[in-house]
């Protein structure tokens, strides 16, 4: 009972920590200069709202890939000792890369670090390993910052060609819109070989995402119509008599009408990043439960039948609920208050290219979860914040970054392989476990 | 209080082009506010050595923003602009401000022996007004190109940009009319001025007169970026 305590504890640690570590990062896009303060809160609300959604509807779909399609664990399923010191040195090295992110200049993604620590731990064994698989799931990580980079250009030239560049911008919520639509069609056409409940779910998402943009889009008309009369006005009197401080007050005004559309986006991203992150991290932990119980038959001398405890799938819900709600805490406890020491004034990410870091974002790893993989949340944003720079959304950028960061995946992908297979060897040495 | 930095962070710089150019013409407003009085000084034969002083202190900062602006451009980064453009630009911006100050110290070099006809006072006075004109406009001009930017080369603002760079134009037209005039001043007197006089005064109004010359080529490569 202990070793599930322990291992029920870690991965909580492991979910709290990840809320701390990304959750800065995650709302950062969403909040401006001028709203730091009150919009603060909210967002943060909003984040977790999004968090403990997405572990629990999609959250089982990674959670199941880590399980099953990396390494072929089943040998040790019958030996529980061998199995929870394999667990426990994948889970170390995990807190152990996380806690040590806090002090390096680039974020350590927990999903490279637990696909290595379960390889290394393939390799000590000697186990079947899922190379097809493995290779996949290495591509994906590489194509998602990419795919957020395209996705990010692709939104923002949209938006800079419907409304920054037309003398009447009052048909760009139209044209936009339309693009959304053609946008969600093609995601309902990828997800057609899911299986039901996943396309259920990403097609649910995707809807919603499309019914608020409509919905506030309709809410604003109003305003978007006075300000395209107003510029109508500036277009047909006579130029000199116009300020520029004049026109760029009515851009500004279309700019903001972005602001609540972000605010809708910041739960999805979270979703996302919810089923991703959360899934990651309870994996291992569920499984171990799930064989414990089968090894043993019972725990606290009950009825196992009697609470439904059967299924691995049962395991990996009620996990994805904890681990969820440790994750929330740790963007409440410690993310808010590193969030509060970000120099936020120096960022210039308006309302307009926060929402296509949201959208692009939001997509790319929504439609790649459903697919079971496993990808990286703040390294998809980093992307779609590429992508913006890349159409001219930013002055400067460091556009080396992706490769920078690329590199160090393929770093702590490797290390994590190397620290567990050795942490386990010198666990197996130290409690006199072997294979056999 | 530790600062906490994002992913984010890591990607934009926290100085942008934009605001160090911004920053840099701040000063030639701030240097453009003493070449009236070095003028009067002038007309006055007054020596004034804490002018150039300031003028001199306003050009060390100048310098300071462009090597900060230089090394920012050194560092391995994507630009929305040329590279080789953005160095031309502030080195034209800078040579204003060395411009600005020179004049500062011309005029302190050598007192005038002679008294200027009302008319040409007047002329000089036009002079220095409309050069102050152009920089007040051409910072106008800069301190909007972060908002054209942020708000994406909006078609209207650019269209109003544009208007600002015709002003310029104007002005710089202006400029040389009226530094052609006072040349003339000057060589006609030749038989009553000594020559020493007659080049110095010269050599201020061709210092002013460049310094259009100069914000309108700054101007023309403005109007590239906006393109």
């Amino acid at each position: 009972m202990q070793i599930i305590a322990l291992i029920i504890l870690i991965t909580l640690l492991i979910c709290f920590f990840i809320g701390a570590n990304d959750s800065p990062v995650i709302v950062q896009p969403s909040i401006q200069n001028n709203d730091k303060t009150d919009k603060l809160n909210s967002n943060f609300w909003l984040m977790i709202i999004g968090e403990i959604l997405g572990a629990i509807f999609l959250g089982s779909i990674v959670a199941n890939t880590i399980i099953n399609r990396i390494v072929d664990l089943t040998p040790l399923y019958n030996n529980i000792d061998l199995l929870f010191i394999s667990i426990i040195s994948i889970l170390i090295v995990v807190f152990v890369f996380l806690l040590a992110s806090q002090f390096i200049p680039f974020p350590i993604s927990t999903s490279h670090t637990m696909i290595g620590g379960i390889i290394g731990i393939g390799y000590l064994f000697k186990f079947k390993l899922f190379y097809p698989a493995i290779l996949k799931i290495a591509l994906i990580w590489i194509l998602t910052p990419i795919l957020g980079l395209v996705a990010g250009f692709l939104f923002y030239q949209s938006i800079k060609f419907f409304i920054f560049k037309k003398k009447n911008p009052q048909s760009f919520p139209f044209l936009f819109l339309f693009f959304l639509i053609v946008i969600f069609f093609f995601c309902l056409k990828i997800i057609n070989k899911l299986d039901f409940s996943s396309r259920i779910v990403i097609t649910l998402t995707l809807f919603s995402i499309i019914i608020l943009m409509v919905y506030l889009f309709i809410k604003n008309g109003k305003r978007i119509k006075n300000s395209s009369d107003r510029f109508k006005q500036l277009y047909y009197q006579d130029s000199k008599q116009v300020s520029i401080e004049g026109i760029i007050e009515e851009y500004e005004g279309i700019e903001n009408l972005f602001k609540p559309m972000q605010k809708i986006l910041l739960p999805f991203i979270s979703f996302a990043h919810g089923a991703n992150d959360t899934g990651n991290a309870i994996s291992l932990a569920s499984l171990f439960i799930y064989i414990y119980i089968l090894n043993r038959g019972k725990i606290f001398n009950l009825n196992l039948k009697d609470y439904q405890i059967q299924t691995l799938e049962t395991c990996i819900a009620i996990l994805l609920l904890a681990g969820s709600i440790a994750l929330s805490s740790g963007i409440m406890l410690l993310g808010r208050k590193r969030f509060s020491k970000i120099k936020i004034e120096n960022l210039k990410i308006s309302p307009i290219r926060g929402f296509c870091i949201y959208l692009a974002s939001s997509l790319v790893i929504i439609l790649t979860s459903g697919f079971g993989y496993r990808v990286s949340t703040v390294y998809t944003l980093a992307g779609s914040l590429l992508g913006i720079g890349y159409s001219k959304g930013f002055e400067i950028f460091n556009s080396k970054l992706l490769i920078q960061l690329t590199i160090s995946w393929l770093f702590t992908f490797l290390l994590s392989i190397v620290s567990t297979y050795f942490l386990c060897k010198m666990f197996m040495m130290l409690f006199n476990l072997n294979i056999n | 209080m530790r600062k906490y930095s994002t992913i984010f962070q890591r990607i934009l710089p926290e100085k942008t082009i934009i605001s160090l150019i911004e920053q840099h013409a701040s000063y030639l407003i701030e240097a453009s506010k003493y070449i009236k009085k070095a003028l009067n000084n002038y007309l006055d034969r007054i020596d004034d050595d804490d002018l150039i002083e300031s003028l001199s202190s306003i050009e060390r900062k100048a310098d300071g923003i462009k090597n900060e602006f230089r090394d920012l451009l050194r560092k391995a980064l994507k630009l929305s602009f040329e590279r080789e453009d953005l160095l031309e630009f502030i080195h034209i911006q800078d040579n204003v401000i060395d411009s600005l100050e020179d004049f500062g110290k011309l005029i302190s070099l050598n007192l005038l022996e002679i008294s200027i006809t009302e008319d040409i006072k007047t002329l000089l006075f036009e002079l220095v007004d409309e050069v102050i004109k152009s920089i007040d406009e051409y910072y106008i001009l800069i301190s909007n190109l972060e908002k054209t930017f942020y708000l994406s080369y909006s078609k209207k603002i650019i269209e109003k940009q544009i208007e600002i760079i015709n002003n310029l134009s104007d002005i710089e037209h202006k400029i040389d009319l009226i530094s052609l005039k006072l040349g003339k001043w000057a060589f006609s007197r030749k038989n009553e001025l000594n020559a020493i006089d007659i080049i110095h005064f010269n050599n201020l109004v061709i210092i002013l007169s460049k310094i259009p010359n100069m914000i309108a080529r700054l101007a023309d490569k403005i109007l590239d970026f906006l393109k």
